[in-house]
């Protein structure tokens, strides 16, 4: 029988988390809206890129949380492991939405359509199917133990994605554009920008905490439902 | 004022709506499952009180 935790009692977030992400979500937008000076070529349209770029390293960061965490639930089969590996991926694919779509929204204007097969572009979407697929199969497997092994090997072959979709833009130059960081002579940010984009990065870390713990939350409820369930049939 | 303002603004309230979304839908499975927790504790406590008797 799965365990009957104490989801019920158990405190989402701390009180100075979500205070914490709150105030640094705010600080980021007056950075990116009213202190980091205009990008040269594409004016004001670049300052999609402080949110487009922040959300993507977040997805990756939130997908290795994941990724780990399923390695720990095949060597120990602990549940704990197991409920942060379904939140962190879940919550992971959030941002890489969230990347997507900004990156959508920015090429319009930019390139005259909202996508193209490009190297990195299609490397994401592939990064956000595997994850898409992972919770679809999440649901179609009965038995907890099976579901949460099948999954765990489905997080640990997304993990190994995430340096592909880095390196495209690298390996496959079409029409993203070219790595701002470690690409060379010729890349790089003005230091103010590089600011804004690091710290808005902390600031989503923090956000997908929270997300993380909400979700991992419910996984316990379903846990305890799971529990008394089979409780109540045994009896 | 540069129209791709407009560009910027649909960006950033889809984002936030996005993850606005996703909080909901949070919340409202955890409602769900909340109400079932209390529904299986009050069936089991039925079930131990007959079992009792």
């Amino acid at each position: 029988m799965e365990s009957v935790s104490a989801a019920t009692k158990e405190k989402a977030l701390p009180t100075w988390l979500p205070v914490v992400t709150a105030a640094m979500l705010l600080v980021s937008l007056y950075l990116m809206f009213m202190w980091v000076p205009n990008e040269r070529t594409m004016g004001i349209l670049q300052r999609i890129f402080y949110f487009h770029l922040p959300s993507a390293f977040t997805a990756w960061v939130a997908f290795y949380i994941g990724g780990i965490a399923a390695i720990r639930y095949l060597r120990n089969r602990d549940n704990r492991f197991d409920d942060l590996s379904v939140a962190a991926n879940e919550v992971g694919l959030l941002f890489t939405v969230v990347n997507l779509v900004t990156g959508m929204l920015w090429a319009k204007p930019a390139w005259g359509v909202y996508w193209v097969w490009d190297g990195r572009l299609t490397m994401q979407l592939m990064l956000a199917l595997i994850y898409f697929g992972y919770l679809i199969l999440r649901q179609s497997v009965n038995d907890p133990g099976q579901r949460a092994a099948v999954c765990a090997v489905v997080s640990i072959l997304g993990m190994v994605d995430i340096p592909i979709v880095y390196m495209a833009n690298r390996w496959w130059r079409t029409q993203h554009p070219g790595p701002v960081m470690f690409g060379g002579e010729g890349s790089g940010l003005d230091p103010r920008m590089w600011f804004v984009v690091l710290f808005t990065f902390v600031a989503m870390l923090f956000l997908m905490w929270c997300l993380v713990r909400f979700r991992r939350r419910l996984e316990r409820f379903q846990r305890e439902v799971n529990g008394l369930r089979q409780t109540i049939h045994a009896l | 004022m540069d129209d791709r303002l407009d560009w910027v603004w649909y960006a950033f309230t889809v984002a936030w709506v996005l993850h606005i979304l996703y909080l909901v839908s949070i919340s409202t499975r955890e409602k769900k499952l909340r109400e079932q927790v209390d529904y299986l504790k009050t069936l089991l406590k039925e079930h131990e009180s007959k079992a009792g008797r």
